[in-house]
Protein backbone atom coordinates (compact mmCIF):
# COMPACT_ATOMS: atom_id res chain seq x y z
CA UNK A 1 0.00 0.00 0.00
CA UNK A 2 3.15 2.33 0.60
CA UNK A 3 3.19 2.71 -3.31
CA UNK A 4 -0.19 3.80 -3.85
CA UNK A 5 0.04 5.82 -0.85
CA UNK A 6 3.22 7.66 -2.24
CA UNK A 7 1.03 7.76 -5.45
CA UNK A 8 -1.34 9.91 -4.37
CA UNK A 9 0.92 12.19 -2.24
CA UNK A 10 2.00 13.02 -5.61
CA UNK A 11 -1.15 13.40 -7.02
CA UNK A 12 -1.93 16.01 -4.29
CA UNK A 13 1.34 17.63 -4.99
CA UNK A 14 0.85 18.36 -8.28
CA UNK A 15 -3.04 19.28 -7.82
CA UNK A 16 -3.08 21.68 -4.93
CA UNK A 17 -6.33 23.24 -3.89
CA UNK A 18 -5.76 26.95 -5.83
CA UNK A 19 -7.39 30.17 -4.35
CA UNK A 20 -9.44 31.61 -7.08
CA UNK A 21 -9.38 35.42 -8.25
CA UNK A 22 -12.01 36.55 -5.44
CA UNK A 23 -9.90 35.23 -2.65
CA UNK A 24 -6.74 36.80 -4.60
CA UNK A 25 -8.32 39.90 -4.73
CA UNK A 26 -9.51 39.95 -1.16
CA UNK A 27 -6.32 38.77 0.17
CA UNK A 28 -4.55 41.91 -1.85
CA UNK A 29 -6.86 44.31 -0.92
CA UNK A 30 -6.51 43.68 2.94
CA UNK A 31 -2.67 44.21 2.23
CA UNK A 32 -3.62 47.37 0.36
CA UNK A 33 -5.84 48.48 2.84
CA UNK A 34 -3.44 47.64 5.67
CA UNK A 35 -1.16 49.68 3.89
CA UNK A 36 -3.32 52.72 3.87
CA UNK A 37 -3.91 52.41 7.77
CA UNK A 38 0.09 53.53 7.46
CA UNK A 39 0.01 56.65 6.45
CA UNK A 40 3.69 57.24 6.59
CA UNK A 41 5.86 54.55 6.16
CA UNK A 42 8.28 53.33 8.46
CA UNK A 43 11.43 54.86 6.16
CA UNK A 44 9.98 57.80 5.84
CA UNK A 45 9.08 58.20 9.17
CA UNK A 46 12.88 57.91 9.81
CA UNK A 47 13.81 60.95 7.38
CA UNK A 48 10.88 63.01 9.00
CA UNK A 49 12.66 61.98 12.56
CA UNK A 50 16.28 62.76 11.51
CA UNK A 51 15.03 66.50 10.13
CA UNK A 52 12.65 67.63 12.71
CA UNK A 53 14.51 66.72 15.33
CA UNK A 54 16.09 69.46 16.35
CA UNK A 55 13.13 71.68 15.53
CA UNK A 56 11.26 69.65 17.98
CA UNK A 57 14.45 69.96 20.75
CA UNK A 58 14.21 73.17 20.54
CA UNK A 59 10.60 73.57 21.33
CA UNK A 60 8.88 73.35 18.03
CA UNK A 61 6.89 76.55 17.07
CA UNK A 62 6.42 78.39 20.98
CA UNK A 63 9.53 78.27 20.73
CA UNK A 64 10.48 79.52 17.40
CA UNK A 65 7.96 82.88 18.23
CA UNK A 66 10.40 83.83 20.83
CA UNK A 67 13.45 83.36 19.07
CA UNK A 68 12.59 85.24 15.92
CA UNK A 69 10.94 88.36 18.05
CA UNK A 70 14.72 87.88 20.03
CA UNK A 71 16.59 87.43 16.00
CA UNK A 72 14.09 90.87 14.78
CA UNK A 73 15.39 93.09 18.15
CA UNK A 74 19.24 92.07 17.46
CA UNK A 75 18.81 92.95 13.86
CA UNK A 76 16.86 96.36 14.60
CA UNK A 77 19.59 97.17 17.50
CA UNK A 78 22.32 96.26 14.51
CA UNK A 79 21.29 98.31 12.01
CA UNK A 80 20.21 101.60 14.14
CA UNK A 81 23.68 101.95 16.58
CA UNK A 82 23.38 105.57 16.56
CA UNK A 83 20.34 106.33 17.84
CA UNK A 84 19.62 106.46 22.09
CA UNK A 85 21.68 105.25 23.92
CA UNK A 86 24.38 105.17 21.15
CA UNK A 87 24.37 109.21 21.27
CA UNK A 88 25.40 109.66 24.73
CA UNK A 89 28.22 107.10 24.86
CA UNK A 90 29.65 108.59 21.61
CA UNK A 91 29.30 111.98 23.81
CA UNK A 92 31.18 110.45 26.76
CA UNK A 93 33.67 109.00 25.09
CA UNK A 94 34.62 112.13 22.67
CA UNK A 95 33.85 115.18 24.28
CA UNK A 96 35.81 117.06 26.87
CA UNK A 97 35.58 115.49 30.55
CA UNK A 98 33.55 119.20 32.04
CA UNK A 99 30.92 118.00 29.09
CA UNK A 100 30.00 114.74 31.37
CA UNK A 101 28.26 117.39 33.89
CA UNK A 102 25.78 118.87 31.42
CA UNK A 103 24.76 115.19 30.74
CA UNK A 104 22.68 115.34 34.17
CA UNK A 105 20.47 117.95 34.15
CA UNK A 106 20.74 119.27 37.86
CA UNK A 107 17.35 121.71 37.45
CA UNK A 108 15.29 119.08 37.37
CA UNK A 109 16.46 116.27 39.82
CA UNK A 110 17.53 115.37 42.99
CA UNK A 111 15.22 118.08 44.49
CA UNK A 112 18.25 120.61 44.60
CA UNK A 113 15.52 123.70 43.13
CA UNK A 114 12.97 122.47 46.47
CA UNK A 115 15.59 122.50 48.66
CA UNK A 116 17.03 126.00 47.58
CA UNK A 117 13.46 127.44 47.77
CA UNK A 118 12.69 126.37 51.46
CA UNK A 119 16.43 127.92 52.41
CA UNK A 120 15.07 131.45 50.39
CA UNK A 121 12.03 131.04 52.87
CA UNK A 122 13.34 130.71 55.59
CA UNK A 123 15.55 133.83 55.11
CA UNK A 124 12.36 135.81 53.94
CA UNK A 125 10.89 135.18 57.15
CA UNK A 126 13.63 135.51 59.47
CA UNK B 1 -6.77 32.00 -11.88
CA UNK B 2 -6.86 34.88 -13.97
CA UNK B 3 -6.13 37.67 -11.55
CA UNK B 4 -4.10 40.38 -14.02
CA UNK B 5 -1.02 40.80 -11.34
CA UNK B 6 2.42 40.36 -12.24
CA UNK B 7 4.72 38.43 -10.52
CA UNK B 8 7.71 39.18 -11.80
CA UNK B 9 9.33 40.11 -8.97
CA UNK B 10 12.46 38.03 -8.18
CA UNK B 11 12.81 39.28 -4.71
CA UNK B 12 13.53 37.50 -1.81
CA UNK B 13 10.40 37.25 0.74
CA UNK B 14 11.97 39.05 2.90
CA UNK B 15 12.79 42.05 0.88
CA UNK B 16 9.20 41.98 -0.14
CA UNK B 17 7.81 42.30 3.03
CA UNK B 18 9.94 45.19 4.10
CA UNK B 19 9.10 47.03 0.50
CA UNK B 20 5.60 46.00 1.89
CA UNK B 21 6.04 47.53 5.27
CA UNK B 22 7.41 50.50 3.41
CA UNK B 23 3.96 50.87 1.28
CA UNK B 24 4.94 49.66 -1.91
CA UNK B 25 2.01 48.06 -3.95
CA UNK B 26 3.70 46.09 -6.04
CA UNK B 27 5.49 44.06 -3.05
CA UNK B 28 2.28 43.55 -1.69
CA UNK B 29 0.65 42.02 -5.36
CA UNK B 30 4.05 39.82 -5.44
CA UNK B 31 3.31 38.58 -2.19
CA UNK B 32 -0.15 38.14 -2.57
CA UNK B 33 0.56 35.78 -6.03
CA UNK B 34 3.29 33.96 -4.20
CA UNK B 35 2.10 33.21 -1.02
CA UNK B 36 -1.69 32.86 -0.85
CA UNK B 37 -1.93 30.08 -3.17
CA UNK B 38 1.07 28.24 -0.77
CA UNK B 39 -1.43 28.97 2.06
CA UNK B 40 -4.81 28.03 -0.02
CA UNK B 41 -3.48 24.85 -0.83
CA UNK B 42 -2.31 23.92 2.92
CA UNK B 43 -4.99 25.65 4.91
CA UNK B 44 -7.30 23.28 2.07
CA UNK B 45 -5.42 19.80 3.15
CA UNK B 46 -5.86 20.43 7.27
CA UNK B 47 -9.40 21.05 7.05
CA UNK B 48 -10.88 19.36 3.97
CA UNK B 49 -13.52 22.51 3.49
CA UNK B 50 -13.02 24.92 0.57
CA UNK B 51 -15.17 27.86 2.22
CA UNK B 52 -13.02 27.20 5.40
CA UNK B 53 -9.68 27.14 3.56
CA UNK B 54 -10.18 30.37 1.84
CA UNK B 55 -11.37 32.55 5.51
CA UNK B 56 -8.23 30.59 7.28
CA UNK B 57 -6.26 31.96 3.91
CA UNK B 58 -7.34 35.65 3.99
CA UNK B 59 -6.73 35.75 8.04
CA UNK B 60 -3.24 34.31 7.56
CA UNK B 61 -2.68 36.89 4.91
CA UNK B 62 -3.93 39.88 6.92
CA UNK B 63 -1.60 38.84 9.67
CA UNK B 64 1.12 38.49 7.35
CA UNK B 65 -0.09 42.16 6.11
CA UNK B 66 -0.21 43.23 9.75
CA UNK B 67 3.12 42.27 11.39
CA UNK B 68 5.08 43.64 7.94
CA UNK B 69 6.50 46.18 10.00
CA UNK B 70 7.91 44.38 12.91
CA UNK B 71 8.93 41.29 11.07
CA UNK B 72 12.78 40.63 12.33
CA UNK B 73 15.30 39.28 9.61
CA UNK B 74 16.68 35.79 10.09
CA UNK B 75 14.10 34.92 12.50
CA UNK B 76 11.82 33.33 10.63
CA UNK B 77 10.81 32.21 7.13
CA UNK B 78 7.89 33.85 5.91
CA UNK B 79 6.95 30.23 4.76
CA UNK B 80 7.91 28.69 7.93
CA UNK B 81 5.67 31.67 9.91
CA UNK B 82 2.63 31.11 7.83
CA UNK B 83 2.36 27.19 7.98
CA UNK B 84 2.32 27.82 11.67
CA UNK B 85 -0.29 30.87 11.65
CA UNK B 86 -2.06 28.39 9.08
CA UNK B 87 -2.13 25.39 11.49
CA UNK B 88 -3.04 27.82 14.50
CA UNK B 89 -6.22 29.11 12.23
CA UNK B 90 -7.02 25.56 11.26
CA UNK B 91 -6.82 23.86 14.92
CA UNK B 92 -9.50 26.80 15.86
CA UNK B 93 -11.68 26.32 12.80
CA UNK B 94 -11.71 22.44 13.65
CA UNK B 95 -12.75 22.86 17.57
CA UNK B 96 -15.02 25.00 16.54
CA UNK B 97 -16.94 22.78 14.39
CA UNK B 98 -16.52 19.87 17.24
CA UNK B 99 -18.30 22.21 19.24
CA UNK B 100 -20.97 22.55 17.05
CA UNK B 101 -20.52 18.60 16.49
CA UNK B 102 -20.52 18.64 12.68
CA UNK B 103 -20.10 15.02 11.55
CA UNK B 104 -16.63 14.51 10.10
CA UNK B 105 -18.20 12.58 7.36
CA UNK B 106 -20.31 15.36 5.84
CA UNK B 107 -17.57 18.00 6.38
CA UNK B 108 -14.65 15.81 4.39
CA UNK B 109 -16.10 13.56 1.99
CA UNK B 110 -15.18 16.37 -1.04
CA UNK B 111 -18.35 17.47 -3.57
CA UNK B 112 -17.77 16.09 -7.42
CA UNK B 113 -20.04 17.46 -9.91
CA UNK B 114 -18.17 17.47 -12.89
CA UNK B 115 -18.84 14.27 -15.18
CA UNK B 116 -16.00 13.27 -17.10
CA UNK B 117 -13.63 9.77 -18.32
CA UNK B 118 -13.12 7.37 -16.53
CA UNK B 119 -9.73 7.75 -15.39
CA UNK B 120 -10.50 11.12 -14.16
CA UNK B 121 -13.54 10.09 -12.33
CA UNK B 122 -11.35 7.48 -10.52
CA UNK B 123 -8.78 10.01 -9.89
CA UNK B 124 -10.67 12.22 -8.20
CA UNK B 125 -12.25 9.78 -6.24
CA UNK B 126 -8.83 8.63 -4.95
CA UNK B 127 -7.98 12.35 -4.20
CA UNK B 128 -11.33 12.41 -2.49
CA UNK B 129 -10.91 9.16 -0.32
CA UNK B 130 -7.37 10.73 0.27
CA UNK B 131 -8.43 13.95 2.10
CA UNK B 132 -10.88 11.85 3.38
CA UNK B 133 -8.87 9.65 5.53
CA UNK B 134 -6.67 12.94 6.42
CA UNK B 135 -9.47 14.43 7.95
CA UNK B 136 -9.91 11.74 9.78
CA UNK B 137 -6.45 11.84 11.27
CA UNK B 138 -5.29 13.37 14.60
CA UNK B 139 -4.71 16.79 13.86
CA UNK B 140 -0.81 16.67 14.72
CA UNK B 141 -0.30 13.68 12.51
CA UNK B 142 -2.67 15.19 10.05
CA UNK B 143 -0.60 18.44 10.05
CA UNK B 144 3.21 16.56 9.68
CA UNK B 145 2.17 14.49 7.24
CA UNK B 146 0.57 16.94 4.82
CA UNK B 147 3.92 19.07 5.31
CA UNK B 148 6.31 16.18 5.05
CA UNK B 149 4.47 14.10 2.35
CA UNK B 150 2.36 16.63 0.16
CA UNK B 151 4.29 20.36 1.09
CA UNK B 152 7.26 17.99 0.98
CA UNK B 153 9.24 19.61 3.94
CA UNK B 154 11.81 18.62 5.18
CA UNK B 155 11.64 17.25 9.02
CA UNK B 156 13.58 19.94 10.53
CA UNK B 157 11.53 22.81 9.17
CA UNK B 158 8.35 20.65 9.63
CA UNK B 159 9.77 20.71 13.50
CA UNK B 160 10.32 24.31 13.47
CA UNK B 161 6.56 24.60 11.94
CA UNK B 162 5.29 22.58 14.82
CA UNK B 163 7.55 23.87 17.42
CA UNK B 164 8.68 20.25 18.46
CA UNK B 165 11.68 18.13 17.80
CA UNK B 166 12.84 16.30 14.59
CA UNK B 167 12.30 13.20 16.23
CA UNK B 168 8.74 13.61 16.79
CA UNK B 169 7.89 14.98 13.62
CA UNK B 170 8.96 11.51 12.23
CA UNK B 171 6.83 9.95 14.95
CA UNK B 172 3.77 11.52 13.88
CA UNK B 173 4.72 11.29 10.21
CA UNK B 174 4.95 7.29 10.44
CA UNK B 175 1.85 6.77 12.78
CA UNK B 176 -0.19 9.25 10.22
CA UNK B 177 1.37 7.02 7.39
CA UNK B 178 0.32 4.03 8.82
CA UNK B 179 -3.00 5.00 9.76
CA UNK B 180 -3.67 6.09 5.99
CA UNK B 181 -3.01 3.24 4.50
CA UNK B 182 -4.81 1.70 6.50
CA UNK B 183 -8.22 3.53 5.94
CA UNK B 184 -7.01 3.54 2.39
CA UNK B 185 -6.78 -0.53 2.07
CA UNK B 186 -10.54 -0.79 3.42
CA UNK B 187 -11.44 1.17 0.58
CA UNK B 188 -9.48 -0.16 -2.16
CA UNK B 189 -12.20 -1.42 -4.09
CA UNK B 190 -14.29 1.34 -4.45
CA UNK B 191 -10.37 3.48 -5.09
CA UNK B 192 -9.71 0.69 -8.25
CA UNK B 193 -7.20 -0.89 -5.91
CA UNK B 194 -9.11 -4.34 -6.61
CA UNK B 195 -6.26 -6.32 -7.81
CA UNK B 196 -4.43 -6.22 -3.98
Amino acid sequence: MDERLEALFSQARSAPEEPDAALMARVLEDALAVQAARPVPAAERAVARRGWGLWAALGGWPAMGGLATAAVAGLWIGVSPTLGVGDAVNTLLAGPADDVISLVDASEGFGFDLYEMALAGEEDAG
Amino acid sequence: MSMALDDSSDLPDEALLTLFADGDRQAARALTLRFTPVVMAHAYRLLGDRAEAEDVTQEAMLRLWRIAPDWRPGEARVRTWLYRVVANLATDRLRQRRRAGAPLDEVAEPVDAAAGPAERLQDKARAGALQAALDALPERQRQAVVLRHIEGLANPEIAAIMEIGTEAVESLTARGKRALGAALAARRDALGYGDD
